[in-house]
């Protein structure tokens, strides 16, 4: 067993690396001078050289890239020449705006997705499962950042009952106080509720906006899962023993459904706290989305290349952390059969 | 001795039923399937509407016409006009064929880098199957968007460069699915089977692994034709993908932004539609695809 | 008048699917004493797991039990509900099932499952409901059933997890046991080991088994009465000893010649049954076995007319048969033809 999850930590290790690399090499590749962007188009030759020695682009690549490295380590991720702030500065302001946001879509997609997909296997009612399905295809096939705008139309514009966009608080409101950088967290431990119950407001739309296509998928996954599971002679032995419909789905389909849909659901976790552009764009929302597009556009590497690196890391970490859980919740996996 | 074994309890193992459904199978399931119906006819709706629109309906996709700016939709512009008088209805049909084009581009060419990448992958194994693999993984830890665009800006904003950005996320897609299934398809017993026989490798090839590959690939095609127009309109979105004046349903979307919370919503509701009609047709397609197509089921029993 | 434990008048299952309406039971009707053994014989598609499953009232759709009664323990349970049904599953009748490497939840212990088993019908806490299970882990010659409680079913042979499900299906005592297919999945020496724990079991508690195979062996070894399906129907019925002696309908015959002798020297390929069992979508207007009869194939009789119940045997050992020539054979009058294959 440790020998298997040390060579997935190997092999873990390698793809951050290369991953690393890959970013690194990208981001030069390309032509363009981002020293050039900087300083301006009127700037004359000594003034891109000076910049480029601020930034060291004129030592050689690989000690560039170490320097890189190197400073992952140690905190230091470079200076956002877009922005004006380290990039630690950036990312760290950004990065818990886009963690709440992805937070609540999950559980959004999520919650509806179990209700969902147990509405279209629990009874055998064909229409229910086929609308089920239907809506499941669309909510894949919907561009996100045009689902936000005619749901920005219709609940903030027509309707009134949400907040438009205007980021993470109205205007009038101030911030609680600083425990996890969750705004309706903090509000609750500080007996905001005012605060608390804007911040959820104005969450809302865009949760459901990158909720959708999560929704989507996961309904379908476990529809699936759960269509087979349901399918599987121990039910119908569960059943023979007396119990009744809910409780052999509940204890024992579900359970066998949930198990594959683990990975999936880390991945997407993952995915959807590490922010949007799209939806962050449509809803103002001051998330890490935004950040990289902007750095992207200003071709401002050290952003790209750390924001890439640590989605890496996180992708790898999550993996990690599933199979790990995985290794704990499958009794198949936990104990391998000694014959 | 017990008698042969059929299929499963009530279906009858006689042959001649069995050779009628897998004939006639695609048939059937064309003909009762709703959605999919509904799916093949709005693709194919796209379709014309791309590529005859200009025929039936002249007006220019970069007319400006400043008079008749901001009109709603009407028998005369169908889906109205946007900010400088141009005829939506017109844009709609052109970015019909834009991202129709470029979702197939991307998803042929794509197919076949990424299919060649993990068929060689999986076919020689070694240390070749380990960098391939690497590289495969690198692009794979990048967020597709992220790379997308970054390609995209790297090499100049365009439609083209759009393209190729899109397909260099999918690639690592065809790579992994294909070499895992040549992998599976190399260890199984029928194969050895076969080889046992004496059937020569070639026809081992041609007869049980390349039909099963290319179903295998056609289903993840249908799947990423729907990604890349999805894609495509979100790089639009963004400002990356055509350059202005080019009616690619992202950038009209975004020339509809800001007309959106002031009443104008034709501008951007339209290309939207447009987006998630392509992208749902082609999902169902690719689902049942994969159900016509059923690579599991037919080798299930192996 | 004895006293049955199940029976079964003209029961009718059908399945609805995209390619037709499925015949799996086509108006059954079969009797079992209490504490006795019944055997159902029948290849794969002659509706013998429909069977079983319409007695529990475990049909799901697209399947649907349409017709006839289920009397159990003189009740009727074809007409309860669901819930109602829930009270008699698993404590007057229970199942064992064919498949002991999916007839088990992979994700919950042994132990788990046939203390739910237990809960279900007892009012008896954890730590009571928990020594039940190792003792009847114990019954099922499981070894060292106190730790294997909580393992889990991947940890267990095959052969040992059909016993668990023997045990799981005894737990409550139930007055009748239905197995479908207990040892088809098994090899020889694991399947005699099974059924002689079965055996045993069902003799100490008297309890009624339904035994449901194609494995002529078994029946032979295990049933006091036997059943014969064919395409949905009970073709003969007679008590075991009597079947195997003397056959009326020509399916039973013909089934009992294609089971190997090794006692016997036989030249030649082994006999078997030509063609396929009916699709039960498509079912032919006389006799579904017509097509394979070795004597009634071509016959106009029986290509024609389904066959009705023939009344055979003395009363206390009756044999009913449904072929145009079952009285004629019984009688002897009609030779046997020899098998080709």
């Amino acid at each position: 067993m440790i020998r298997a999850a040390a060579g997935k930590l190997s092999g873990a290790l390698m793809a951050i690396f290369g991953a690393s690399v890959f970013a690194f090499i990208f981001m030069r590749v390309f032509p363009g001078n981002p020293a050039r962007l900087i300083v301006g188009p009127l700037a004359s030759n000594e003034a891109i050289v000076q910049q480029e020695k601020t930034m060291g682009l004129d030592k050689p690549l690989w000690v560039q890239y170490w320097r890189y490295i190197k400073g992952i380590f140690t905190g230091d991720w470079g200076f956002a020449y877009s922005a004006g702030e380290t990039v630690k500065h950036e990312i760290v302001a950004r990065l818990p705006a886009s963690a709440e946001l992805g937070l609540y879509a999950f559980l959004f997609a999520f919650v509806l997705a179990v209700i969902l997909a147990l509405a279209a296997t629990y009874r055998h009612r064909p229409w229910v499962d086929g609308t089920i399905r239907g809506v499941s295809f669309l909510g894949l096939g919907t561009p996100p950042f045009w689902f936000g705008l005619i749901v920005l139309l219709l609940f903030s514009q027509v309707w009134g009952i949400f907040p438009g966009p205007d980021g993470r608080l109205g205007p009038n409101t101030t911030p609680p106080p600083t425990y996890t950088h969750f705004y309706t967290i903090d509000a609750v431990a500080a007996g905001q509720w005012g605060t608390a119950w804007d911040a959820l407001r104005h969450l809302m739309l865009p949760a459901i906006t990158l909720g959708l296509a999560p929704f989507a998928f996961l309904v379908r996954l476990l529809r699936a899962n759960l269509l087979d599971v349901s399918r599987e002679n121990f039910i119908v032995v569960v059943r023979s023993k007396g119990l009744g419909r809910w409780p052999a789905f509940s204890h024992h389909a579900l359970p066998n459904a949930f198990l594959p849909t683990l990975t999936a659901s880390g991945l997407l976790l993952a995915q959807l706290i590490s922010g949007s552009v799209l939806v962050e764009k449509v809803f103002n929302w001051p998330g890490i989305g935004a950040l990289i597009v902007d750095s992207i556009l200003r071709q401002d590497f050290a952003v790209v290349q750390t924001f890439v690196l640590l989605s890496a890391v996180a992708y790898v970490a999550v993996n990690f952390a599933v199979d790990v859980l995985y290794g704990v919740i499958d009794p198949r996996v936990r104990i391998p059969v000694a014959r | 001795m017990e008698a042969p074994v059929g299929r499963a309890e009530g279906w009858g193992g006689d042959p001649l039923v069995r050779a009628r459904r897998g004939a006639g199978r695609a048939f059937v399931f064309l003909a009762r399937d709703r959605a999919l119906g509904i799916a093949v006819t709005a693709l194919a709706l796209l379709v014309c509407l791309g590529l005859l629109g200009p025929l039936f309906w002249p007006n220019d996709p970069l007319g400006i016409d400043v008079g008749s700016s901001l009109l709603p939709p009407s028998s005369a512009h169908p889906m109205g006009t946007d900010s400088v008088g141009r005829d939506v209805f017109a844009r709609f049909n052109e970015g019909a064929r834009i991202s129709l084009t470029v979702g197939s581009v991307v998803v042929i060419v794509g197919a076949l880098f990424g299919g060649v990448i993990g068929i060689v992958a999986g076919a020689t194994g070694g240390w070749l199957d380990g960098l391939l693999m690497r590289t495969m993984d690198a692009i794979l830890a990048f967020p597709p968007l992220i790379l997308a665009m970054a390609v995209t800006v790297g090499l100049g904003s365009g439609l083209r460069t759009a393209g190729l950005g899109i397909m260099l996320t999918t690639i690592p897609y065809y790579a992994r699915l294909l070499r895992s299934e040549v992998l599976r398809i190399r260890s199984l017993p029928f194969i050895e089977a076969a080889h046992a026989l004496g059937a020569r490798r070639m026809r081992i090839m041609a007869r049980h692994i390349v039909p099963h590959v290319v179903s295998t690939l056609l289903i993840q095609a249908a799947a990423v034709f729907g990604y890349a127009i999805l894609t495509l309109a979100a790089l639009g979105f963004v400002g990356l993908g055509a350059r202005v004046p080019t009616p690619e349903w992202g950038t009209m979307i975004t020339d509809g932004l800001q007309f959106f919370l002031t009443g104008q919503w034709w501008i951007g509701v339209f290309p939207g539609l447009g987006v998630l009609i392509a992208v749902t047709a082609a999902s169902v397609i690719a689902d049942r695809a994969r159900d016509i197509l059923d690579p599991r089921g037919r080798y299930a029993h192996v | 008048m004895s006293d049955f434990v199940l029976e079964v008048r003209d029961l009718e299952t059908n399945y609805y699917t995209n390619d037709g309406v499925v015949q799996a039971v086509r108006k059954v009707s079969l009797e079992i004493e209490r504490g006795h053994r019944v055997g159902v014989v029948g290849e794969s598609g002659s509706g013998k797991s429909a069977l079983a499953l319409s007695i529990l009232g475990l049909i799901e759709p697209p399947g649907r039990v349409v017709g006839g009664s289920v009397l159990l323990n003189g009740r009727d349970i074809s007409s309860f509900s669901d819930r109602q049904l829930q009270q008699v599953r698993g404590k007057e009748v229970s199942l064992v099932f064919q498949d002991p490497m999916t007839a088990l939840d992979p994700v919950k212990t042994i132990g788990a499952q046939i203390v739910e088993a237990i809960q279900r019908h007892q009012r008896v806490g954890g730590a009571a409901a928990g020594r039940a299970a190792v003792s009847l882990l114990r019954d099922v010659e499981v070894p060292h059933a106190e730790r294997r409680l909580d393992d889990y079913p991947h940890q267990y042979s095959g052969g040992m997890r059909q016993r668990v499900m023997i045990a799981i299906a005894l737990a409550n005592e139930p007055d009748l046991v239905v197995a479908d297919e207990p040892t088809t999945a098994l090899d020889v020496t694991t399947q005699a080991q099974v059924l002689d724990v079965l055996e045993r079991l069902v003799t100490e508690r008297n309890t009624a088994v339904m035994l449901i195979t194609h494995n002529l062996g078994i029946v032979a070894e295990f049933c006091d009465r036997v059943f014969v399906m064919y395409a949905g129907r009970v073709v003969e019925r007679a008590d075991a000893d009597v079947l195997f002696a003397r056959p009326a309908h020509p399916y039973s015959e013909a089934l009992l010649r294609s089971v190997p002798r090794p006692d016997r020297l036989q030249r030649g390929p082994l006999p078997t049954i030509q063609g396929f069992p009916p699709s039960l979508a498509n079912l032919p207007p006389g006799c579904p076995f017509e097509p394979r009869c070795p004597v009634g194939h071509g016959v106009e009789l029986c290509a024609t007319q389904v066959p009705p119940p023939v009344f055979l045997g003395a009363a206390d050992d009756p044999v009913v048969a449904e072929c145009h020539f079952a009285e004629d054979r019984w009688r002897g009058a009609l030779p046997i033809e020899a098998e080709s294959a």
